[in-house]
């Protein structure tokens, strides 16, 4: 399994009958999802955000225009929902995916690639 | 609608596991269109009142259920511990852990987590039977980790027959959950087939939920899929869930804090339940996508998802309650006539009491009742004692209560037969019932007292009687009444404690793993007002202000102690209320044992009132025991036996008493001993029992606000006279001077402008309180007042005064039951000084710290008499003395005993001996060997019989308990050669310690370690009968062992090489100033001088005035005071701001001062966190005997005097006159360092920031822009129009005044290293 944490561009649509990332950009590559093999919801570590850890004073210098030290409570939960899907390129290249979508700035990454 | 209904539920009721109130769950459920809510708090029902009373008003059905853990079966091979993250820990062996308590999962519960089951109550018998079997689970096993067995749950399911009143949900937490977690369905069918003979009695039903988490595990879709599978396959119904712990998504990370707070683990990925934030109370749409999702796992079809959750409406439906008929809401139920005393009347038949219209109780209570008048009134009054009584009987009568009052008089009884002090309080006072039954003892008749306000047929609400017993009997006092009334009809109280500030501030900063130093002193910073104010106190406090709390990066820690603010934390015994009911009690609570073995309900006060419970409130009130110390006492010194109740020997009328209370020296005395009240009782002089009980009743928030005390004093003193509103209305006023004091002359007034009976006068009283009442009552009240022939003007006067006072005046019957207790504690402190303040020492009641009790005792010219191993006892005891001290106290260089002022007792006949319970760290069996093995003749000899621990005897050294054994005496320094000091015994101490650890090192080698048993003998059941609640819930208790009477006690071994004090080392005696030292820090006490004594050549060169002086000094005159802080109070006063209160003693006497808002931006802080204070301040004098300081500054002592010492006098004036610097620019970590000491010694504010004025609705416009300091203030305003600030009544912030003196020397000059 290798990690990645890297932004793509998905389009969703119905795969399998239920409502999913259809097709995903990745790295220049148009990925076209196959199969949804796993789908949950999950939520970050909160207490390891910036905004919280400077209540030890440690991370507040130098960045306080990266979103404020002032963190909501709504950022808080962080909240990501993830798809295991099984997806094909051109036709042959096959591999499984761990695409999230993180609620709280809507945007899509890559996670990790399975196999 | 929406016709999903959340079985599954817990509140924040399932303690530091669930985050929201049932209010909110209700709101929520109610916002989203359902009509059938569920609870299933874990491990009790304890929110289980509160949550039905919300449905009722937001007009849903509550469903009613408990999660309890449950014992393994052993099918699954699993002691517990499937992880929430999915997949199943190792098996791990089921042996119990030995190793002490750790954090993370230990802390669930041994050997991993239990699984869990959840039992739904179909009607009023599963209920029932649901209230018993969480009893049963909490009285078996240990306190605190209550854990049922699969017995328990088939007896309590048969026990209702076939009739199916409880249904039991297999979740994803049960053995089910677990089997399907494995993936072993064979094991997850032999689950289900052991669960099937509880299937005859009860439904048991598998409850699936997915929180879409990632895996197979608990809480996945997976899992949920293949539990439904198992369950369809054997045919077992199937319900949806969704395991709610939280009303809202966004309130998900309160749950991470209370699973760490739980655990005792810091927050961390691996330490919590949840991994994503969808425990929340999803809406039916959201649900039924759930279910869908389950179903498509599981290869079932659509149908079937919408048949799972049309069963879990149809469970839902069959199990609603209604709260009245099924919960028992409102209905009274006292205990059986027979067991509060012993059965009907002999020789009246039951046709006999049907013919008199009347109950075997009523016949027995009025019997009761006319058998004591002929005792406690004379012939003459027996006339209008027995028609008084009739209408009593009546309305007791119409109301049904005959058997609450049998039962309130056979507790009395039970408590006089130990022999304990016993006083009613309350409004009960005012009912000649209560009097007759010995319950109060105060005459209704004579002092004037009304029962309506008491008790009044328009009013359905049990009465409330309080008793007040002895504070040091309580626990006795409630054996006896439980061994009366047995565990199944009777039980204690409970009261949940929830989160405040300081406690949510110490948790939150616990898991996100802040410096332990840091939380502590952030936490301190603030009074003890609610968590979810801490922002806003941040904002309106001049001294958080100025702390730097209020910084951005601080923000998170407090918007997550807000999140807090009311989830219950603890439950503990509420310290008053007992519930006494009949037999059917544990059908409508269940109970657990308390900390000290008590059956305990799990119901609060408010919860068992509104179930009709019966709930007497039996107060510990120390002062009760102080008295019946002193009481001892003078039996024991002078061979005097004295009743203070009888009146033949204390006369109400005392000249003696009256001028102990009217000269304000009334430290130590129930109820007039606050500086407030020092100060009332100078102005007002109190001639007679009957001024009181007016005084009591004036020192109430409602007088002091509403300016009723200064046209009564005018009055009183024949200073104006006294105006009346109407003539009619003078046998009501006459009594205080024209001025509305008590309700009863409301009710009075009321009654006396309608014409309506006294009852319904109550009644309209009552409705004063709010708004709402208050306007239909002005529209009943006008129409009848005018046409009874008043003129307009008088009704609209009325009108205003009664709409000004109804609801702040004071119930007279009550202060007339508080002006007992007064008197009788002035009358001991008049004729018995050194007994009463022997008891106020030993038993602590009052508000001071016992060195300023200490101080008052001197005052009287009472000796102090040091700490003696020989002498002290477990308690403060009394010796005579001789009245001029032989040989002089010069010689030992003590202070000589001057006689008290003239008109006040002489105490110089006797002596307080110390205690030794007040040397810290001393046990209760170390004190009791003490005791038992004395007279010592040296220190070998204490060490060897009465073996204390090395600390206690080196502290028993230092505070000079050993002095007279060695002839120790005065600290000179310089003494004759080879005389022995204290040091020279700390260092035998040292010796002993050594030698006692070879020889017992010696000893435990050649002999086998004895095996430690303690813990006691858990009862067994004989047969099948049951256990009584109160014997199971003993066996739980976590209270010490009480201290096995010493009577042999082990004699001296002389052996050789035991270390012998041969010969003095030479070291110098600790002098005065080290002794003092000591004291403080091992007593509390300064014994042997005051602290303040040792600043005095500063204090002198600045001119301090001290406490016996001011008196004297000018009105007006600025002028300086010094002294130690013995409280500081923000009592509520009429303008809503907040005002501190600070009371210094300085050897002399108390000194007390006022801190408007103008001086509290900068002093406040000091005043809060300093011990020893500089104050200055404008003397005012309020009174003959009577003076206040309106403070201007405050400085730290010890700092002035390190100024002092270098810069002078000139120094220390510079210092107190300079501009406390400003505090704003340097903010950041420095800043939040000065708060967290804010012990610091200078004020941290100069100019207290200018805010806009108008930025709140509510800020007053006379205030100014700056208001002192404080910032946008709110003001609470009261339905009758007055303010009271947020900050009144609330212990302020820093430590308790009483608890701190052992630290006071810290900062102290003159400790010579």
């Amino acid at each position: 399994m290798r990690r990645y944490d890297e932004e793509i561009d998905v389009r969703r649509g119905l795969v399998a009958g239920q409502e999913a990332p259809a097709q995903f950009l990745w790295r220049g590559r148009l990925w076209v999802v196959r199969d949804i093999i796993a789908h949950w919801v999950e939520t970050g570590a909160w207490w390891d955000q910036p905004g919280v850890g400077a209540l030890f004073g440690a991370a507040d210098e130098g960045e306080p225009e990266a979103g404020g030290a002032r963190t909501r409570c709504a950022d808080l939960l962080d909240e990501r929902e993830l798809w295991r899907v099984e997806a094909i390129r051109a036709r042959a290249d096959t591999g499984v995916f761990d695409v999230s979508f993180g609620w709280a700035l809507g945007q899509w990454r890559l996670v990790c690639c399975v196999d | 609608m929406d016709p999903f209904v959340h079985l599954h539920v817990a509140s924040g009721y399932s303690l530091k596991y669930g985050a929201s109130s049932p209010q909110q769950l209700v709101e929520r459920a109610v916002d989203a269109g359902m009509d059938t809510l569920a609870l299933t708090d874990r491990d009790g029902v304890y929110g289980a009142v509160r949550f039905a009373k919300a449905c009722m008003r937001g007009g849903i059905r509550p469903v009613l259920g408990v999660d309890l853990a449950l014992e393994p079966s052993g099918l699954t091979g699993l002691t517990g511990r499937t992880g929430p993250k999915g997949g199943a820990a190792p098996a791990r062996a089921g042996s119990s852990r030995s190793s002490p308590a750790r954090g993370g999962s230990y802390r669930d519960a041994a050997g991993g987590v239990p699984p869990r089951v959840t039992l739904l109550a179909g009607s009023k018998a599963g209920w029932a039977a649901l209230c018993r079997l969480v009893s049963a689970t909490h009285l078996r096993g240990e306190r605190g980790t209550p854990v049922a067995t699969f017995d328990l749950i088939r007896e309590h399911c048969a026990s209702l027959g076939s009739h199916h009143d409880l249904v039991v949900l297999l979740g994803a937490a049960s053995e089910l959950g677990q089997a399907v977690a494995l993936r072993r369905d064979d094991l997850a069918r032999e689950v289900l087939a052991h669960w099937r003979p509880v299937a005859d009695s009860a439904d048991v039903v598998v409850e699936v939920m997915s929180h879409r988490v990632c895996g197979h595990g608990p809480g996945s879709s997976p899992h949920a899929a293949r539990m439904a599978g198992v369950a369809a396959a054997a045919g077992f119904e199937v319900v949806l869930s969704n395991a709610v712990r939280y009303a809202d998504r966004s309130d998900a990370p309160t749950i991470d804090i209370l699973d760490s707070v739980r655990r005792l683990v810091p927050l961390d990925l691996r330490h919590l339940d949840r991994v994503n934030a969808e425990g929340f109370m999803k809406s039916g749409k959201e649900m039924a996508d759930i279910a869908d999702e389950i179903c498509r796992f599981a290869g079932l079809e659509q149908r079937e998802a919408d048949r799972m959750l049309a069963r879990t409406r149809a469970v839902a439906d069959r199990c609603a309650v209604d709260p009245r008929a099924d919960l028992g809401l409102g209905e009274v139920h006292l205990p059986e006539l027979d067991i509060t005393s012993g059965g009907a009347p002999a020789g009246l038949g039951s046709r006999d009491l049907a013919a008199m219209g009347a109950s075997p109780g009523d016949v027995v209570l009025r019997d009761r009742c006319e058998a004591a008048i002929g005792r406690l009134y004379p012939a003459d009054q027996h006339q209008v004692a027995s028609s008084r009584l009739a209408d009593e009987l009546g309305v007791i009568g119409t109301l049904g209560y005959a058997s609450y009052f049998l039962t309130v008089a056979d507790v009395v009884d039970l408590i006089r037969d130990v022999g304990a002090r016993v006083a009613a309080r309350g409004s009960g006072a005012g009912s000649v019932v209560n009097y007759l039954l010995g319950i109060s003892g105060v005459d209704p008749i004579r002092y004037g007292l009304v029962m309506e306000r008491f008790l009044s047929p328009l009013r359905q609400a049990l009465p409330d009687i309080d008793i007040d017993v002895e504070s040091a009997r309580r626990t006795e006092i409630y054996e006896r009444i439980l061994d009366r009334y047995s565990g199944t009809r009777c039980a204690c109280v409970s009261m949940m404690d929830t989160y405040r500030v300081r406690h949510a501030i110490r948790d939150v900063g616990a898991a996100l793993g802040m410096p332990p130093g840091e939380i502590d002193s952030i936490a301190k910073a603030f009074p003890h007002i609610r968590a979810k104010d801490a922002r806003v106190a941040l904002r309106e406090l001049p001294e958080l202000r100025a702390s730097g709390l209020g910084e951005e990066r601080l923000d998170v820690l407090f918007q997550l102690v807000e999140r807090l603010d009311g989830l219950p934390r603890h439950i503990a015994v509420h310290p008053c209320g007992v519930l006494l009911s009949d037999a059917t009690l544990l059908d409508r609570t269940p109970v657990e044992a308390s900390f000290l073995g008590f059956p305990m309900s799990q119901f609060d006060k408010d919860d068992v009132e509104d179930l009709g419970l019966l709930k007497l409130d039996v107060l510990g009130i120390r002062m009760q025991s102080a008295m019946a110390h002193a009481v001892d006492e003078v039996r024991r010194v002078d061979g005097l036996e004295i009743d203070i109740d009888d009146e033949g020997q204390a006369p109400r009328d005392d000249p003696a008493t009256f001028a102990l209370i009217q000269s304000a020296k009334t430290l130590g005395c129930f109820q007039i001993e606050s500086p407030g009240q020092r100060e009332l009782v100078g102005k007002f002089a109190p001639e007679t029992f009957d001024d009181i009980i007016i005084d009591i009743s004036l020192f109430r928030p409602g007088p002091v606000k509403s300016d009723m005390v200064n046209p009564f004093l005018r009055a009183r003193q024949g200073w104006s006279e006294p105006e009346y509103l109407h003539p009619d209305l003078v046998p009501a006023l006459a009594q205080t001077c024209g001025v509305v004091v008590f309700h009863e002359q409301v009710i009075e007034m009321i009654a006396t402008l309608t014409g309506c009976t006294l009852a319904e006068a109550d009644e309209a009283r009552r409705a004063l309180g709010d708004r709402e009442g208050k306007s239909s009552t002005k529209i009943w009240f006008f129409p009848r007042v005018l046409a009874r022939g008043y003129p307009i003007a008088v009704a609209q006067r009325c009108w205003e005064v009664l709409e000004a006072f109804a609801s702040f005046g004071f119930c007279k019957a009550h202060a007339a039951a508080f002006a007992l207790p007064t008197y009788q504690s002035a009358w001991l402190k008049t004729h018995h000084p050194a007994a009463f303040l022997a008891g106020v020492l030993t038993h602590d009641p009052g508000m001071y710290p016992k060195r300023l009790i200490l101080d008052d005792a001197r005052q009287f010219g009472i000796a102090v008499l040091p700490l003696d191993v020989n002498a002290s006892d477990d308690v403060y005891r009394v010796e005579k003395v001789g009245v001029y001290d032989e040989p002089p106290p010069e010689v030992l260089g003590r202070a000589p005993r001057s006689a008290p002022p003239p008109g006040l007792p002489d105490g110089r006949a006797y002596g307080i001996r110390l205690s030794l319970a007040d040397v810290s760290g001393i046990s209760d069996a170390e004190v009791a060997r003490i005791m038992a093995a004395r007279p010592f003749h040296s220190l070998t000899d204490l060490w060897q019989r009465a073996r204390p621990s090395r600390p206690v005897a080196e502290r028993l050294v230092l505070a000079g308990g050993l002095d007279t054994i060695y002839g120790i005496g005065s600290p000179v320094p310089v003494r004759r050669r080879g005389t022995v000091t204290r040091r020279d015994l700390l260092l035998q101490v040292s010796e002993l310690d050594r030698w006692s650890r070879a020889t017992d090192r010696a000893v435990r080698a050649s002999s086998p370690r004895r095996a430690r048993s303690v813990g006691r003998a858990a009862p067994v059941s004989a047969g099948a009968a049951p256990l009584d609640p109160h014997e199971l819930a003993a066996v739980q208790s976590k209270a010490p062992l009480p201290v096995e009477p010493v009577t042999a006690v082990q004699l001296t071994l002389d052996l050789d090489d035991i270390p012998a004090l041969t010969e003095a080392s030479g070291l110098p005696e600790m002098s005065g100033a080290e002794r003092v030292r000591a004291e403080l820090e091992i007593l509390g006490l300064d014994v042997s001088s005051h602290v303040v004594d040792f600043y005095a050549p500063m204090l002198d060169s600045l001119r301090i005035t001290w406490a016996r002086d001011l008196l004297r000094r000018r009105s007006r005159s600025e002028l300086l005071v010094a002294g130690v802080k013995v409280a500081t109070q923000t009592p509520p006063i009429r303008s809503g701001r907040r005002v501190v209160f600070l009371t210094l003693d300085d050897g002399t006497g108390p000194v007390d001062a006022t801190f408007f808002e103008d001086a509290q931006g900068p002093y406040a802080a000091t005043v809060f966190h300093s011990w020893l204070l500089v104050v200055r301040g404008e003397l005012r004098r309020t009174g003959p005997k009577g003076v206040s300081l309106r403070a201007t500054g405050c400085w730290e002592l010890p700092a002035l005097y390190t100024i002092w010492q270098q810069g002078g006098v000139a120094g220390v004036h510079d210092a107190m006159s300079a501009v406390p610097r400003g505090f704003g620019a340097d903010s950041g970590e420095s800043a939040l360092h000065a708060a967290a000491e804010s012990h610091s010694s200078r004020p941290v504010m100069a100019k207290p920031p200018t805010f806009g004025s108008g930025t709140t609705p509510v800020e007053e416009s006379e205030a100014g822009p700056t208001a002192g300091g404080m910032g946008r203030r709110r003001v609470l305003v009261h339905p009758s129009g007055f303010k009271q600030s947020p900050y009144a009544d609330i212990r302020p912030a820093g430590d308790d005044p009483k608890t701190v003196p052992r630290r006071l020397w810290h900062r102290s000059p003159g400790s010579a290293g």
